[in-house]
């Protein structure tokens, strides 16, 4: 028992993790249904700008705001120059899903180009914290209240701001929402600076855990689908719940009763995935659609 | 440079065979398959355990590695294929994952793979055998060679007929629109399935031969990257052409080889890796941006919307 | 069953055993019912129109009969036997065939590719047939190639047999449709909406063509919204509402009919049904122009 919890704390933080990021995907996926396989090295590139910030001397939570804004005018940035553009010229979702994976391997060996094969961190990692039915290191606790505060921002942004409902509207019904009056290229853009910013900052809390190196991720992303996947995709807050139920499941996969390799476990995440896909491909929160 | 000549015509034979199997899927039925280096593992691993454990001679394991691929394509194919395109792919990445992943560290799985460790020593049989045919004077590199090339050819002759016939006039429908062809009185998931299933086939061969070429087998060698270079092979040469595997495979080689003739001085040997695999990032944004049909591919069909 | 004006129009043949039978068809999305208890039969070798006001569920029960949705409940049988919840391509076999209200023309492929397409149990369709023994199929291949000439032919589409679909207008691509369902040597043919979008010359060719197949013993059933077409070339006529079929008979009949009037004027305000066949069965209509 006091294994299985242990389990579930862990869980819990790499869950927290895996939502910010998948609700930075699932956003854009709603807005223009693009898949984004760079995704993955969105976090890397935001865990590394906060390492040049710290590896300066700043403190990480300084350190943080260049990252973060890099990451948002990195993700607007390339909707201007590349996602914008292709749109327009009428290429296929699948065309910009083989793009994004040009783009993934560009980005991620760019950043092995230029901060090396190495493991860089933050800084070292204290001591675990006893909480009694569980241990956790203050950088875990920073990881799940962080994450936690930036999901009910976005959450808060969605509901009750003028922005977030417009988000919402072009999300579940384009043609609607563009006959509405609402200026879809604008929205588009918003939504890229919102999920470039939240993946930025992903990656520092996926740094926070300790290693940072240029594959993080990469190895993160198909993890961050599932999650995406799980919830039901486009839904936001499907994601927040997917996420924290991939990333328990993997690390309750590794308890002893079961005894899945720790190897394997994201393995354990995939095979959820497939599942979620096959029996209601719609996910968690998702609605049914027809054809 | 007769080194480098032959590395790439070898490595492209292996890819374009890769290619051609993706060319199936992809160019021919417009199924989404990220997950091809999957094909190519269990086609390697296949052969080498049964060559290794089981002392079975080459040509029967050679069909079994075959074999092996069809049946992972089927079983792959029986659950996915009816998901749409964004799911598909995603799932096929994932399942090649899996199957890595198992390789590797799965329970009972690494007494056969032997895990991180790979399997050796099952080639030899493979290149003591180019005596018998005659082609002794080769060396196994070039032996190698000649052989993948041939199959290149067989199977490129055989998808020709295979899509020139009824059969590939099906698998077009498909590609065009699936609802389509089922309201014209035939099973869009039986023909799927048998595209992928073939495809995978040929990948498993690629599989054997690449497992000839490097000698040893290890989990960690069937990266999604091979797929993506897959991808960027048959987009390169121009999805649904029947060249373009072969062309693309050749032209991605002689470039990403090429790279070995940058001096050590300008960039060192870990930074010419990172060059390679940005360079492959680059081009497959290249190709989807400023000519999507690729060398090949025809302009036309690509301008049509659907 | 449907027992209101069953005998309406039943001066020809009328005592025919119908060759579809739909009973109390149900579909539903995420709770909303998009047929609700439909019930109707098809005479054999007539037009049959099927009308009714956006959001009725037309195109919805043409996907529950022809396989493209299972139905949530009733039972659909073509030609004596029962094809509730087959799967699309089996209907099609069966010689029920329809067409779509977005036309699919298969856009990369060549318009005689399309028609050769269609042709019924080609040997070289199997994969081994076709790799082993490609000249076992040639004959095949011809004879469906000269069938499929002289429909083109028929069509005025044989100039066009070598240019790719995506190439043809509207219009041809409605005529390429019905031409395309003709190779199958079918019982019945479902048009969903044949003349959205095309121009009023191969309108009135399309309607020639269907006519004349009519008079050579093809049943069809059209969802249109013109009216001008529904009342000249159908026989029959049925008229759905809310998921359901409210009245049946002849043109005439249907058209003083107040029931029928009320459901096109209670549709003034069904905003929310149009969305959700908008939603459902993307389609865009034009608005009904009764």
């Amino acid at each position: 028992m006091a294994e299985a919890l242990q389990l579930i704390a862990n869980g819990i933080v790499i869950g927290s993790v895996i939502a910010v990021a998948a609700v930075g995907l699932t956003l854009v996926f709603g807005i223009l249904r693009l898949i984004n396989f760079a995704h993955g090295d969105f976090l890397t590139l935001g865990a590394f700008i906060a390492v040049v910030g710290t590896g300066a001397g700043l403190p990480l939570y300084v350190a943080a705001i260049p990252a973060i804004a890099f990451g948002a005018a990195f993700a607007g940035g390339l909707e201007k120059i590349l996602w914008g553009p292709m749109r327009r010229r009428g290429a296929s979702t699948v065309n910009l899903l083989i793009i994004s994976i040009g783009l993934a391997l560009v980005l991620r060996y760019t950043i092995f180009w230029v901060f090396g094969e190495g493991v860089s961190r933050y800084g070292p990692i204290s001591q675990r914290i006893d909480f009694g039915l569980f241990a956790l290191t203050p950088q875990d606790v920073i990881i799940v209240f962080g994450s936690a505060a930036a999901l009910l921002a976005v959450a808060l942004m969605l509901q009750k701001t003028r922005i977030g409902k417009a988000m919402r509207a072009l999300s579940d019904n384009r043609d609607l929402a563009e006959a509405s009056g609402i200026d879809v290229d604008r929205i588009t853009m918003i939504t890229w600076l919102i999920s470039g910013a939240l993946t930025a900052y992903g990656g520092i809390m996926l740094g926070l855990q300790g290693r940072i190196f240029g594959n993080m991720g990469w190895f993160l992303l198909l993890l961050i689908f599932a999650g995406v996947i799980l919830g039901g995709i486009g839904s936001a807050y499907g994601a927040m719940i997917g996420s924290l139920i991939i990333g328990v499941t993997q690390e309750l996969a590794t308890h002893s009763l079961i005894g899945i390799p720790s190897d394997l476990k994201t393995g354990v995440a995939f095979l959820v995935l497939i599942v979620m896909l096959l029996i209601r491909p719609q996910g968690l929160m998702g609605r049914k659609q027809a054809l | 440079m007769i080194a480098y000549i032959e590395g790439v015509i070898l490595t492209a034979g292996i890819f374009a065979l890769l290619a051609q199997g993706l060319n199936l899927h992809w160019g021919f039925t417009g199924l989404i398959n990220l997950g091809h280096v999957a094909f190519f593992a269990i086609g390697a691993y296949t052969m080498g355990i049964l060559n290794t454990e089981f002392e079975v001679p080459l040509l029967p394991s050679f069909l079994a590695a075959m074999v092996a691929a069809t049946l992972l394509g089927v079983v792959v194919a029986l659950p996915a294929i009816r998901l749409r395109t964004d799911y598909l792919a995603i799932v096929t990445i994932t399942i090649g994952e899996i199957f890595r992943l198992v390789l590797k560290s799965g329970p009972g799985v690494t007494e056969l793979t032997r895990g991180p460790r790979g399997i050796r020593g099952y080639s030899n049989e493979f290149f003591f055998l180019r005596e018998d045919i005659g082609l002794g004077f080769l060396t196994p590199d070039q032996y190698l060679l000649v052989i993948v090339w041939v199959t290149v050819a067989v199977v490129g002759v055989l998808l020709w007929i295979l899509l020139k016939s009824p059969w590939g006039r099906v698998l077009k429908g498909i590609r065009e629109d699936e609802d389509a062809v089922s309201a014209l009185g035939k099973n869009p998931t039986a023909y799927k399935m048998q595209s992928f299933a073939l495809g995978a086939a040929i990948a498993g061969l690629a599989g054997v031969f690449f497992a000839m070429d490097i000698g040893s087998l290890a989990p960690d060698t069937y990266l999604p990257i091979i797929t993506f270079q897959v991808w960027t092979i048959m987009m390169l040469g121009g999805a649904s052409s029947h060249w373009g595997p072969i062309v693309g495979s050749i032209i991605f080689w002689a470039i990403f080889n090429g790279t070995l003739f940058i001096p050590r001085e300008i960039i060192s040997g870990a930074e010419a890796a990172y060059l390679r695999q940005i360079g492959i990032g680059a081009l497959i944004m290249a190709i989807m941006i400023f000519r999507p049909q690729g060398i090949l591919g025809n302009r036309e069909e690509m301008v049509l919307d659907k | 069953m449907t027992s209101e004006n069953g005998k309406a129009d039943g001066n020809a043949g009328g005592n025919a055993a119908p060759i579809l039978v739909a009973e109390d068809v149900r579909l539903s999305f995420g709770g909303v019912a998009a047929v609700d208890g439909a019930s109707l039969e098809v005479e054999p070798g007539k037009i049959t129109a099927l009308i009714g006001p956006n959001g009725a569920g037309k195109t919805s029960f043409f996907n529950a009969v022809t396989g493209f949705y299972k139905p949530d409940g009733g039972s659909i049988s073509f030609d004596g036997g029962k094809i509730t919840g087959k799967s699309p391509h089996a209907i099609a076999r069966r010689g029920l065939v329809r067409t779509f209200q977005l036309t699919k023309s298969l856009a990369r492929m060549t318009v005689l590719d399309n028609m050769m397409l269609a042709a019924p149990n080609q040997t070289g369709e199997k994969i081994f047939t076709a790799w082993i023994a490609p000249w076992v199929i040639r004959k095949q291949e011809r004879a469906s190639r000269e069938k499929a000439m002289e429909l083109l032919e028929l069509f005025n589409l044989i100039e066009k047999k070598d240019d790719y679909a995506a190439t043809l207008s509207g219009g041809q691509r409605k005529l390429l449709e019905l031409a395309r369902a003709l190779m199958m040597e079918p019982r019945m043919i479902l048009l969903d909406e044949p003349m959205a979008g095309v121009n009023p010359t191969l309108g009135a060719s399309l309607l020639e063509h269907v006519g004349q197949l009519r008079d050579e013993g093809m049943t069809f059933v059209l969802v249109e919204h013109d009216m001008d077409v529904v009342m000249n070339v159908s026989e029959h006529v049925i008229v759905m509402a809310n998921g359901k079929v409210i009245t049946q008979g002849s043109p005439d009949e249907v058209r003083s009919n107040q029931e029928v009037i009320d459901a096109y004027l209670g549709a003034g305000g069904g905003a929310v049904d149009e969305a959700i066949e908008e939603t459902f069965d993307g389609e865009k209509d034009p608005g009904a122009n009764g």
